[in-house]
């Protein structure tokens, strides 16, 4: 995969992830390297395996439903980086 | 001995009781510590922020309601430290990444609030790798962390911040965060106790997520004791987190006054011997472990050997499991909603861009490779069959714990190395991981606690593992305490904490 510029570009765009040229050939020979290990996986019997999940989970379940105080707007909106009207600012994505 | 030395000495539990007995001033407790960070900081870079103001009014509330006869909380007076993953309410977080820089959170994660329920002090956050990406405290965009025990060495990671700042004694106690060894392993290079408690024995909630399903919160101390103490505060369900456990939290510090009897008769210790055979562990850590096993069967442990049959397919697992998780955890950070913006002329160059500063080399890495094996053409051959291997890990560990109680290993297979020698070979890292990932794989909790030091200079620390079944943290910390009791390691001080050992 590493040397498949274009798998590494996509991969990058599907991640939402600015990866210039340098970068790219980087990142994907250190992860050939990784994936030939992961590879080793292959290996191994699966055949009837169910995928994990927790055994003897207990869940606690869903929360009451019951109305109770949350946070205000302007503590919400603090730790946001652009906001306009008190309101969340998304760029532009449809003309 | 002065009075600061007499506070910095003293074990969480021993200031908590002398604070409670009137013996100790909360106030004269947190100046102690306030000290000895600005005495250590320069050296080690623990800390990313130190919450003074904060603390000093804390203490004097703690001692207040000493003062009026108000019933104190387990923690009171007592300074603690968090990992930067844990949300703080006006506290700066950051998760050790550029793109949560300067994001002070609007609320109280469950973490920082049992802790002031319990009357703890809050002195700071302390640095780690970012998101917890890392075993060294190198995967940062800020100070690397430095070991006290060895300056120009690593503490371990990613919650190598907590270990230096415990080690150093510049929090009597700290908290990390566990997703394939983060609170262990640099327990383990720092001559520390860390428990990962069991998946869901304490709360998620306000911890920021790298990998949900093995991410888990514990202690990081100086003794057993405190990381029972510790753990008494922190364990039990939480409403906003639904995987947490509902189930009782027993008494952990009668478990380690049991233990610290020194008898372990009746106690059985399964031992992966195949895993001694690894090409990587290093001899010293290997005489270390077995002098500790030793020591455990001398109190009476019956010590018998297991079978792990695929203990050498977790390390893939994980990285399988965990990429995947991480990258769909870390789609949050666009820009947006939290933290660092790039503003471009449209909503995807913001995202890409926003993210491209944002986020650290490694990050980017297992993002890709996250999205690599949850690709529709990947998904099957990748995350598909991680997650099948993850059930026979687990079933595993199972068909172990019907033989014994906990089984031991190594925590790490190598000692801490010095900064700057592993960061262009990402595997090599990875597969350190190899004795601490199979407890989250398979939920269960795990301890490290000192094990020795190497013989060789730099003289350097060497942690002792026990995984146990699900819940059986009361056995992990009595077999902990017995073997703190046979040993004087803990009480070593390292070189940067201001006093040798």
């Amino acid at each position: 995969m590493a040397n498949d510029d274009t798998l590494v570009g996509e991969l990058a765009r599907l991640a939402h992830l600015e990866l210039p040229p340098a970068r790219a050939q980087v990142l994907g020979a250190q992860l050939e390297t990784i994936l030939g290990y992961i590879r080793g996986l292959q290996a191994v019997d699966v055949e009837g395996v169910p995928e994990y999940l927790p055994a003897e989970q207990v869940r606690s379940g869903l929360r009451d439903d019951i109305e109770r105080a949350d946070m205000d707007v302007d503590s919400a909106l603090a730790g946001v980086p652009l906001a306009h009207d008190r309101l969340v600012a998304v760029p532009k994505f449809k003309d | 001995m002065s009075a600061s030395d007499d506070i910095l000495g003293r074990s969480a539990r021993a200031l908590a009781k002398g604070i409670r007995d009137g013996e100790l001033s909360s106030l004269d407790v947190t100046r102690a510590y306030l000290e000895q960070i600005h005495a250590t900081e320069p050296a080690l870079h623990a800390y990313r922020c130190v919450t003074s103001e904060l603390a000093l009014a804390q203490a004097q509330a703690v001692d207040r309601a000493r003062a009026s006869g108000a019933s104190l909380g387990p923690l009171a007076g007592v300074p603690v430290a968090l990992k930067d993953i844990f949300v703080t309410q006006g506290v700066e977080t950051t998760c050790g990444s550029a793109i949560l820089a300067g994001w002070v959170p609007p609320y109280q994660g469950t973490h920082a609030q049992r802790l002031a329920d319990a009357g703890a002090v809050l002195l700071g956050k302390l640095s780690m790798d970012e998101f917890g990406m890392g075993s060294a405290n190198e995967n940062t965009p800020f100070e690397p962390v430095h070991n006290p025990w060895a300056r120009d060495h690593v503490p371990g990671g990613s919650s190598g911040g907590t270990a230096a700042a415990v080690a150093a004694r510049s929090c009597a106690l700290g908290l990390g965060s566990d997703t394939g060894g983060s609170i262990r392993q640099p327990a383990s290079l720092c001559n520390l106790v860390g428990l990962k408690p069991t998946y869901g024995r304490v709360s998620r909630h306000g911890m920021i997520a790298f990998a949900s399903s093995l991410d888990q919160a514990g202690p990081m101390t100086r003794e057993v004791g405190d990381a029972a103490l510790a753990l008494g505060v922190l364990a039990g369900v939480d409403p906003r987190d639904s995987t947490s456990l509902d189930a009782p939290v027993p008494d952990y510090l009668a478990a380690v006054d049991a233990g610290a009897q020194g008898q372990l008769a009746g106690t059985t210790i399964g031992l992966h011997r195949r895993a001694l055979e690894l090409d990587g562990l290093a001899p010293q850590v290997r005489d270390r472990f077995e002098a500790s096993l030793a020591q455990l069967a001398d109190a009476g442990a019956r010590v018998i050997d297991i079978e792990l049959p695929h203990f050498e397919h977790a390390v893939a697992t994980y990285y399988v499991l965990c990429t995947a998780e991480a990258s769909s955890n870390l789609a949050r950070y666009d820009g947006v909603r939290y933290g660092l913006r790039r503003d471009r002329p449209s909503l995807r160059e913001t995202y890409e861009a926003t993210r491209h500063d944002g986020f650290g080399a490694e990050v980017a890495r297992r993002i890709l490779l996250g999205t690599f094996v949850l690709r529709a053409d990947s998904y099957a051959d990748y995350y598909g069959r991680a997650m099948k291997v993850r059930s026979l890990i687990a079933q595993d560990y199972a068909a172990a714990f019907a033989r014994c109680d906990m089984i031991a290993s190594p925590t790490s297979p190598v000692p801490s190395w010095r900064i700057g020698a592993k960061v262009d070979d990402p595997l090599a890292v990875y597969l350190l991981d190899v004795f601490t990932i199979g407890a989250n794989l398979a939920g269960l909790p795990a301890i490290s606690i000192p094990a020795g030091f190497t013989a060789s200079a730099p003289r350097l620390p060497i942690g002792l593992q026990l995984i146990g079944p699900r819940l059986a943290e009361p056995a992990l910390l009595r077999v902990a305490a017995a073997h703190e009791a046979a040993n004087r390691w803990h009480l070593e001080r390292p070189p940067a904490s201001g006093g040798g050992s």
